[in-house]
């Protein structure tokens, strides 16, 4: 790993990260996702839909939107430098750009379609824990360790490696980066979308809970594919 | 006094002392379990591994579960990467001193060492067929010869084993001036692209292609002399040779002659053009980082080896030397063989060094055009087109044009021109294809050797295939060089350079269940002005 981390794109996709770190350490004390969760528990067992459009109004899902996007930036970056060095590698290089915005947009849209989805079930688990940050953070990651159990977690993670055919020219090129694209996010969200509900569940120690999820994604993402079947064994790169 | 590898087609007819003495060595080794580290089922665990084969080609028996959880040293070989020549180079030293061992116990020579098959010889009309001690069914002395094995069934897919002179062929291999190359397009060198550990091929980055020297003739070796059976079922890696996958080929003994030579060829490209070196980033020399790779000692202790342990032959662990690693290209560069042809004054052999020392790694490639759909391989020949780009081709075309002394003061070499086959996929290990770039409108390949770029084998296809095997399932790159057939349209303007025919000509009728398919077929450009 060390030797890699010094050849593109990886420096670029650290730098990328580092930037979302940065700007969610600055927008911490506005970071909306977490206090939205606090925000419905607290009112729980009086949520009605008033109650829903009063904590809405006060987070903006706009600014709900731009605060998931944060944690994208700042989480999954490293996690896509082999897509990223295949559309570099197997396109013109006069697209080599276009291909890898095309397919950064395209991911991204998946996972932002999954976020308001994420931030119900975050809801729930926070609910379920009676507002304790810590019951939320371990119903969290039981969660997610019942979902590795799964075979169908394994096959999403298989899919995520991924290098489809990239045509050379024209409007099929751009086709094919946007699809590569929702094609990824989409097994991305398969196999991880658990953990990345762990730190939507907490508001003390978000950033730290956060911080171990991204080392978690990227030890799962550069592993080789392996066999599915139920299994409890992490995988090694 | 360190011990020489000898020609095996120089010790003499049929049945050497030196074949006797490995035949014996190989039947003890056969006696002992699999989890004896020095068996010889373990041994060919170290190169890969596949318990459903094994157990049914016999190699497992009643033996446990296989192999032991946290056993670090099966299935480690190492191929599409850069460590492919040291790991191989340790893998073969270990072996030779476990079977030498096995002989000296058994009363033979202490100064016994493993000969080599050098199917290239251009002196030996013979040297492209199987020795014959390993097609016999007995040794001289009447008991069963462990040299030959059922399962390999050569190129008429029933055992006759030869190396055809142009298969043999390794002057692409040693006249490629670099050792590490990349996955970029262009040249994977002489010894292979700067990988992490790779027995998966590891998707590290995009499947990487195998280094020169390991695509030919090395696995184009291993197809020959493994094949598939005929009339046998081609999606069944049962009917495949055992040297043709990489998870049995070292089952064999014939892998280990061959290896010899690879290895052999590793040293004759050093030494004939003072430009040829080693890779010297310490990632290859002191690497892997994380898993490091081990060997069994003669004692079946494991110890672990580093590509710079295996740079001086004349070490203790390795102490060997080849009986002929004189040059069998007499010289010629392939550099020298180019502007030749162009028809332009070669660079100088003093600006050729300045050239050399001045390079610091071949630049990266790029994508000149690709064709427009993914191909499958059936029938005796499939053609596709591959589309160029007019902007890249410009830059390929500029590259052509006569220039003066640049600023290294020396003539400029034009870009090389590289075909990338795309994520190939299939069942069959077994399966070796001609490439023909640039033929004429119904003309017949056999007629256009001049056009032939060359011949691909999928050794390891199978496994690559499978998107829970550790490839993802993105199938093999093979990187072919086609900078001659380029330089031959120069030579004949005007260049027509939008569309270039490119034919596969697979060696058998490939049937719709070979299921071999190429994702996409590319080229690249590679050369000084990006």
């Amino acid at each position: 790993m060390p030797t890699l981390l010094g050849r593109q794109p990886w420096p670029l996709l650290l730098i990328a990260s580092l930037l979302g770190w940065t700007a969610l350490v600055g927008l911490q004390h506005s970071l909306l996702v977490p206090e939205i969760c606090s925000a419905m528990v607290a009112s729980w067992p009086t949520v009605d839909s008033r109650t829903i459009e009063a904590v809405l109004l006060v987070n903006s899902p706009m600014g709900l939107a731009l605060s998931w996007l944060v944690m994208l930036l700042a989480m999954m970056p490293l996690s896509l430098a082999r897509p990223i060095l295949h559309l570099w590698v197997r396109s013109l290089a006069r697209r080599r750009t276009r291909a890898i915005v095309a397919f950064l947009f395209a991911y991204f849209a998946v996972w932002m379609a999954a976020g308001p989805v994420l931030l119900v079930i975050a809801v729930a688990v926070r609910m379920a824990a009676k507002g304790s940050d810590v019951l939320a953070i371990a119903l969290a990651l039981v969660l997610a360790l019942l979902w590795r159990l799964c075979p169908i977690r394994q096959i999403c993670l298989n899919r995520c490696h991924g290098l489809p055919r990239l045509a050379p020219f024209g409007l099929a090129a751009n086709r094919d980066c946007l699809i590569f694209g929702v094609r990824t996010g989409a097994w991305c969200v398969g196999a991880c979308w658990p953990l990345m509900v762990v730190p939507l569940v907490v508001d003390v120690m978000h950033l730290a809970a956060m911080l171990a999820v991204t080392l978690l994604l990227l030890n799962e993402r550069l592993a080789p594919t392996r066999p599915v079947r139920w299994r409890l064994r992490p995988a090694r790169p | 006094m360190a011990h020489t590898r000898k020609d095996v087609w120089k010790l003499g007819a049929g049945w050497s002392d030196t074949l006797s003495w490995y035949a014996r060595g190989v039947s003890a080794l056969q006696q002992r379990p699999i989890t004896d580290r020095t068996s010889w089922t373990y041994l060919a665990s170290l190169h890969g591994f596949d318990e459903g084969l094994w157990r049914a080609f016999g190699y497992l028996g009643s033996a446990g579960p296989f192999p032991a959880p946290g056993d670090a040293l099966p299935l480690q070989c190492q191929h599409q990467s850069w460590y492919f020549l040291p790991w191989h180079r340790g893998y073969l030293a270990a072996f030779e001193a476990i079977v030498r061992d096995a002989i000296v116990k058994l009363g033979g020579p202490a100064d016994w060492a493993l000969p080599y098959w050098n199917y290239s010889d251009a002196a030996n009309p013979r040297a492209g067929e199987l020795p014959p001690a390993f097609a016999d069914a007995k040794m001289p002395d009447g008991s069963p010869n462990p040299l030959k094995v059922a399962q390999r069934y050569g190129v008429n897919g029933a055992g006759r084993v030869v190396i055809d002179r142009a298969d043999a062929s390794v002057t692409s291999a040693l006249s490629e001036s670099e050792f590490p190359g990349d996955a970029s397009g262009g040249s994977a060198g002489f010894g292979g692209p700067d990988t992490p550990f790779s027995h998966t091929g590891s998707d590290f980055d995009p499947p990487n292609p195998s280094g020169v020297l390991e695509d030919s003739p090395h696995n184009i070796v291993h197809g020959l002399i493994g094949g598939f059976r005929r009339g046998g079922n081609p999606n069944s890696a049962l009917d495949n040779g055992l040297m043709s996958m990489p998870d049995t080929a070292a089952l064999d003994p014939i892998f280990w002659l061959h290896h010899a030579n690879i290895d052999r060829l590793w040293e004759v490209w050093l030494r004939r053009d003072a430009a040829h070196l080693n890779a010297t980033a310490p990632a290859w020399l002191d690497g892997p980082a994380g898993r490091k790779f081990q060997m069994p000692g003669v004692d079946g202790a494991p110890f672990t080896f580093t590509a710079r342990e295996m740079l001086d032959m004349s070490a203790p662990q390795l102490d060997y030397v080849y009986e002929d690693v004189s040059d069998p290209l007499g010289g010629r560069t392939r550099l020298a063989d180019r502007f030749a042809m162009l028809g332009r004054p070669a660079p100088a052999p003093a600006m050729g060094m300045a050239m050399g020392a001045t390079m610091a790694r071949p630049p990266q490639a790029e994508l000149l055009g690709a064709n427009a759909q993914a191909v499958r391989l059936e029938g005796k020949s499939v053609n596709t087109q591959v589309a160029l780009d007019p902007q890249a081709t410009r830059k390929l075309s500029a590259s052509f044009a006569p220039r003066g002394m640049g600023m290294a003061g020396a003539a400029a070499e034009p870009d090389r021109v590289f075909l990338n086959l795309e994520n190939i996929r299939g069942g069959n290990d077994g399966v070796i294809f001609d490439i023909y770039v640039g033929l004429p409108p119904g003309a017949k390949p056999e007629d256009h050797p001049e056009n032939r770029a060359g011949a691909v084998a999928l050794f390891g296809v199978a496994k690559a295939s499978r998107d829970d095997g550790g490839h993802g399932g993105n199938g093999l790159v093979k990187v072919v060089e086609i900078t001659h057939v380029i330089d031959a349209l120069h030579l004949k303007p005007p260049v027509d350079l939008q569309k270039l025919n490119i034919q596969f000509v697979p060696r058998h009728e490939l049937l719709p269940a070979d299921n071999i398919s190429i994702e996409r077929v590319s080229v690249y450009r590679q050369g000084r002005s990006s």
